[in-house]
């Protein structure tokens, strides 16, 4: 889902720090996002309208999902927080035709581990990881 | 202690989170922002401590977690494994714990910090904090207070736009975090005085360590309560060990026993009693014959016998060393 309105400048602000605090200069940044260094130097200072698809090249580009680029930014005009669905559970939800309530509650379930003080690096779940955390649960689910 | 590494986009929003969640106006790039952080946590939490006193650092974990809604679990077998599956993934329909078993099955996992999806907002155990002495409990009690100083300090997980896995010693935040737990696993006016009531009768070594370690935080680690004696120590003093090792860019070059500074009290910094970091330790010193014998050494030394490979000295001070070595490791403490 993507988001409906965001401060701009807010936003141009923090790419701008993002990039600074990893030492990538604005030419370096443009040319990761592929996007035009022009373009970025007036997204960063928050003159130009950035379409979503820019938005999520720069955040590639920064090594960011655009949900951690926008931060607080990613509010409705409601003022909800809009909460994004990875793709790997996206995928699995299809293949197990889950319902979105069902799905949410699977996201909300493997997010409630909040942190893991570990020195071993974790990646992100895959389809099969989220396809076995469905089996472990499914009796818990709504709508199951 | 670890160089930290420069902080990526995630550790610098997270950062920011922790400035805004503690209204702390500097920024990580401010030299005083840990300092910041920990006295806002403090100006936060110290009210709900004071409450408590006078008690030892086990209770004062116990009534922060309270205070937290954080219950602490122990995990010392896999019997301890079922039965917080069945109190809260089957008891309490907490699907979040049909992890449990899996993560604790890999290695090098301390805590899991758990946020229930079914409880009320005030419930004692909205948050659960697993921690994994399968291995070793040494960690356990610095452990609680790092998760408590996690609850102190950032939002709620649910505000923020990421979450917490990962825990390595030179990641900017839970470098933070560390630093703010420091002043919770040894509180200050709790702690201080057991420190200075010991000083007044000894000098600093390791009986007077493991009494004041005894009487306050029985489960805490050596090293934690080495750096916490040490910085409430009334005289100047040094917290450091020591290992075999090379040098800083060249591991295998140069093997000899080195010294990692842990800590210094502000009496140190005026007595210029300071160490460089991974410089060899001279021979006959009490830390190298405490590393060579494996036994505990207690005795007077002269700083100036110790000097870099490049000449540098230190500050030529006539101090007492303690030095004990665990494993491959020599813990000692420095002091005038």
């Amino acid at each position: 889902m993507l988001p409906e309105k965001y401060d701009r400048i807010e936003v141009g602000r923090r790419i701008k720090r993002l990039r600074q605090t990893q030492d990538i200069t604005a030419q370096e940044l443009a040319k990761r996002s592929r996007v035009s260094a022009g373009y970025l130097s007036e997204v960063e200072r928050g003159l130009s309208a950035v379409s979503v698809d820019k938005l999520m090249q720069i955040a590639e580009g920064l090594g960011l999902s655009l949900d951690d680029l926008l931060g607080e930014a990613t509010k409705t005009v409601s003022g909800e927080n809009v909460i994004p669905i990875p793709a790997a559970l996206s995928a699995a939800a299809d293949q197990l035709n889950l319902s979105h309530r069902a799905t949410l509650t699977l996201l909300q379930g493997q997010r409630s581990l909040t942190a893991r003080r570990s020195k071993a690096e974790q990646g992100e779940w895959g389809v099969d990881e989220w396809i076995r955390f469905y089996d472990q649960v499914k009796n818990y689910l709504p709508d199951c | 202690m670890a160089r930290l590494r420069k902080p990526t986009g995630q550790d610098l929003m997270r950062l920011d989170a922790i400035a805004k969640h503690l209204n702390v106006k500097s920024r990580f790039e401010d030299r005083s922002f840990g300092a910041d952080v920990a006295s806002a946590c403090l100006a936060r939490i110290a009210p709900v401590i004071d409450k408590l006193l006078p008690c030892a650092g086990e209770k004062i974990a116990l009534g922060l977690g309270e205070h937290l809604c954080l219950t602490f679990e122990e995990v010392h077998g896999p019997h301890d494994i079922v039965e917080l599956e069945d109190r809260y993934f089957r008891g309490k329909k907490e699907i979040g714990f049909a992890q449990l078993r899996g993560e604790l099955r890999q290695p090098g996992v301390d805590a899991l910090l758990f946020e229930r999806m079914n409880a009320e907002e005030r419930a004692p155990d909205r948050w659960v904090a697993v921690l994994n002495l399968q291995d070793t409990a040494a960690k356990a009690y610095w452990n609680r207070f790092h998760e408590l100083s996690h609850r102190i300090a950032e939002p709620p997980q649910g505000i923020l736009p990421f979450r917490r896995h990962q825990f390595e010693a030179s990641n900017p935040v839970e470098a933070l975090i560390d630093s703010v737990a420091a002043e919770f696993a040894f509180y200050g006016p709790a702690f201080r005085p057991i420190v200075q009531r010991l000083a007044m009768r000894n000098s600093l070594n390791f009986e007077v360590i493991e009494a004041i370690r005894d009487s306050y935080a029985p489960s805490a680690s050596l090293l934690a309560t080495i750096k916490a004696v040490v910085k409430y120590w009334p005289r100047p003093a040094a917290a450091i060990t020591a290992e075999f090792r090379g040098r800083v860019n060249s591991r295998d070059e140069d093997q000899a026993l080195r010294v990692t500074p842990q800590g210094y009290n502000d009496a140190a910094g005026l007595a210029r009693l300071a160490f460089f970091p991974n410089m060899r330790v001279p021979q006959g010193a009490p830390i190298d014959l405490a590393f060579q014998t494996g036994v505990a050494q207690d005795s007077l030394e002269h700083l100036g016998d110790w000097t870099t490979s490049q000449g540098k000295g230190l500050t030529p001070l006539d101090v007492r060393t303690a030095a004990r070595r665990l494993g491959s490791r020599v813990y000692a403490v420095v002091s005038l």
